[in-house]
């Protein structure tokens, strides 16, 4: 099979984890308008908490992300109601998105990141699980790829569709909706704002513990793992437009396409320029994102 | 109120337990070290006194000396290993008396982090020579990082002593207090070339294709420069130069251009992180490199990288160890370390931990050497350094021949065939094969290398 092809495949395959990080950030900067810089620290911390359930219990982290992915759902929503609220009443008759939150997240990103650091030490870990270690073979054996990889490009779908799905098509969507188009109009209507916001942010946390199960069984798990995907995460929710489920998904086959198929034509190091160069045009020539929406003035 | 109240009091806390882990952070596992990430150097209990670390660099009893490894970044557990084969050495030189010309001061070692970047290494090395009032400093591994730091080592005119970084800048710029110990990135590649032109013999070939894949950093970019020099001269082909950004959540582009090249050899250079990525993609894609995969070590020379594979991903690749592999096992003293290694910080000795420890006894040679910490009279001394491996130095655990300085202030002793050793594994085990004086009766090569499909 052409090499072209195979890139691109490995693009997808590769895009599809990139959107999968991306877009809990997605989900949260959309909503509570707050850009959450300790996003590479939580992926880290659920990388962890899989990593203590499979050596400790033998527990896939595709099976242990239906108890982490709720845990972080429970810590995301905490955050928020305990630390970030009060952050945001403080902030919110003078500006719509808070500074201070924005400040507290790359603290909190210091913080999370060395105290694991001071936990597990700097060592590099991998979990070594039956989708680490064996293969998706296709095209008589031209297009290989982890199965950990397939599974957290397929898992980019399911659980971008699950997000849309509950915000677009449920009650809760409809608070979620409402407060992120103007919190005071949905408070005067009686919405919970702040519950309301907790619910968003543990939805994206959750949506990054997902995340951390995929990564952590096709990656290295360390306290600095947060720095490979984190930077690029941000810069793929800007990409598609910030706020946007879709945004994330296209922005992270973007990025994925670009790392594996201009690659093949040029060094790889021109290639990750390319992808900066990318971002800079878009952003240029459309403020908002691929697939973001224009704010009204 | 009270519920208020009580929020407040929790984000209080919250608040400080963050600010607690960001000054406690970035240890390691050793229950007395620790170093900083970003804004502050902790002081290691390599020596005695916990409180010294308001002392001022002489003061009475204490020495005190920065030791600036890669603690965080893609370095990490390499750094880690050097800094722990220095705090074992310190240790060991102040349960001995410390330094005997100064009334038995005791050393203490400032341990700081890199973070494997050449600008944060600058900011730890000059805010130990500044803030933490360091004699000297021991580091920094990577070449980028030994280069800028020993840049602000060389404005303050405090000691340097390079440990780790090949590149040939650290010591060209003809600085007077900088030192390198280890050998340059010319004598790892040379070793390699050497042992090619073995294998060519040995196997009549007359030439060979080869790819270079290796991280884009001063110590990357002088390992394919001084590996394509060698291979002109002998008219091998080069069929793919291909620097690589470091960080890489996937290499499969890279390998499938080394698929694409059809090379005979493939020469790579990455650390721990890119290392493991890159050995998984090529293993999954099945390239048939049949003169084999060969690294400059960096990655491959981590216990993690080990811990992280499964022996098929790295068997049959050829690694440029930094010690003689074999010359290792034969004194009891080094076996005492390397066990000594194994219980206090869990893991079996590397040249890493040995090239630390190495370093932090060449800083307390030249502070015995000297008597005092001038600077002038440190960088004199660390000069007039000359260790011959006897086999029974402490200082030459890294398995140097010798140290002794050049005029370029580089130990010309730590490369070529008294230093490194060539090993292929071979189920799952380093197999010391070249030069022939650092391998052992019965070791031989497999060459060609088989075929994916006939594995």
């Amino acid at each position: 099979m052409n090499n072209i092809l195979i890139a691109i495949l490995h693009g997808l395959i590769l895009g599809g984890a990139y959107s999968l990080i991306a877009v809990g950030l997605s989900v949260i900067f959309g909503v509570v308008r707050i850009i959450n810089f300790s996003h590479g620290a939580m992926l880290m911390a659920s990388a962890f908490a899989y990593y203590e359930l499979f050596t400790r219990f033998n527990v896939d982290p595709f099976f242990a992300m239906f108890v982490i992915a709720p845990a972080f759902f429970i810590i995301g929503f905490l955050l928020q109601k305990v630390v970030i609220r009060p952050l945001l009443i403080r902030e919110s008759a003078s500006v719509l998105e808070p500074t201070s939150v924005m400040l507290f997240t790359i603290g909190l990103d210091y913080a999370i990141c060395n105290l694991y650091l001071m936990i597990y030490t700097s060592r590099y870990k991998t979990l070594n699980t039956w989708s680490y270690k064996n293969y998706f073979r296709a095209f008589d054996n031209s297009f290989v790829t982890q199965y950990s990889r397939l599974i957290a490009f397929l898992l980019c779908f399911v659980v971008a569709f699950g997000l849309w799905f509950i915000i677009n098509k449920t009650e809760l969507g409809k608070r979620i909706r409402a407060v992120s188009q103007n919190r005071d109009a949905a408070a005067l209507c009686g919405v919970d704002v702040h519950t309301t916001y907790g619910i968003a942010f543990g939805l994206g946390t959750a949506a990054l513990a997902i995340a951390g199960a995929a990564m952590s069984s096709f990656y290295l798990v360390s306290p600095s793992v947060g720095n490979v995907f984190g930077t690029k995460s941000f810069m793929i929710v800007v990409l598609g437009g910030l706020g946007s489920i879709p945004g994330a998904i296209v922005g992270g086959m973007i990025f994925g396409l670009i790392e594996q198929v201009a690659a093949q034509f040029i060094p790889s190091t021109m290639a990750s320029m390319l992808s900066f160069a990318v971002f800079l045009v878009v952003l240029i020539l459309k403020p908002d994102g691929l697939l973001g929406r224009r704010k009204r003035k | 109120m009270r519920k208020e109240k009580v929020k407040r009091l929790l984000s209080l806390g919250l608040v400080v337990a963050m600010t607690v882990s960001m000054i406690t952070g970035c240890g390691n596992s050793g229950a007395d070290n620790s170093a900083s990430t970003g804004d502050s150097s902790a002081s290691s209990e390599a020596s005695t006194e916990g409180e010294a670390a308001e002392a001022p660099a002489a003061s009475g009893d204490v020495v005190k000396i920065g030791s600036l490894w890669p603690l965080t970044g893609g370095s990490a557990t390499i750094g880690q290993q050097h800094a722990d084969g220095a705090e074992a050495a310190i240790k060991e030189i102040n349960a001995n008396g410390g330094i005997k010309s100064m009334g038995g001061a005791q050393i203490q070692l400032v341990v700081a982090d890199t973070e494997t970047a050449a600008d944060k290494a600058s900011v730890a090395c000059e805010r130990l020579i500044t803030d933490d009032k360091v004699s000297m400093v021991i580091g920094a591994y990577n070449s980028t990082c030994c280069i800028s730091s020993s840049e602000v080592a060389q404005k303050y005119s405090v000691p340097y002593i390079s440990q780790g970084g090949v590149a040939t800048a650290v010591t060209d710029r003809g600085y007077d207090y900088v030192y390198r110990i280890n050998n340059t990135a010319t004598y790892d590649v040379l070793e390699m070339i050497t042992a090619l032109d073995t294998i060519c013999e040995e196997n009549n070939l007359d030439t060979l294709t080869y790819a270079l894949v290796y991280e884009n950093s001063d110590w990357g970019a002088d390992n394919a420069r001084i590996w394509k020099e060698a291979a002109d001269e002998r008219g091998w082909t080069c069929v793919l130069d291909e620097p690589v950004t470091n960080g890489q959540a996937d290499m499969t582009s890279q390998v499938l251009k080394v698929k694409d090249s059809g090379a005979d050899v493939l020469n790579v250079s990455f650390y721990t992180d890119d290392s493991i990525v890159f050995a998984n993609a090529l293993y999954a894609n099945q390239v048939d490199l049949p003169w084999g995969v060969w690294s400059v070590g960096g990655g491959w020379q981590d216990a993690a990288f080990f811990e992280a594979l499964d022996q098929e991903v790295y068997n049959y690749h050829f690694v440029q160890e930094d010690w003689d592999m074999c010359g290792v096992q034969n004194h009891e003293w080094i076996q005492e370390v390397a066990a000594n290694c194994k219980d206090t910080y869990g893991y079996e000795m590397t040249s890493f931990f040995a090239q630390g420890w190495t370093a932090a006894y060449v800083a307390y040679y030249a502070l015995e050497a000297a008597g005092t910490t001038d600077p002038e009279a440190l960088r004199d001394a660390i000069k007039g350094i000359e260790l011959y491996n006897d086999g029974e130095d402490r200082a030459l655990l890294s398995g140097y021949s010798a140290i002794v300085f050049d005029e370029k202030n580089q130990n010309t002793f730590a490369g070529g065939a008294t230093g490194g050793t060539i090993v292929q594994y071979q189920d799952g085990a380093a197999v010391p094969l070249y030069p022939a004086e650092h391998s052992v009766e019965g070791n031989t090569p497999i060459l060609p290398i088989p075929s994916f499909s006939e594995r």
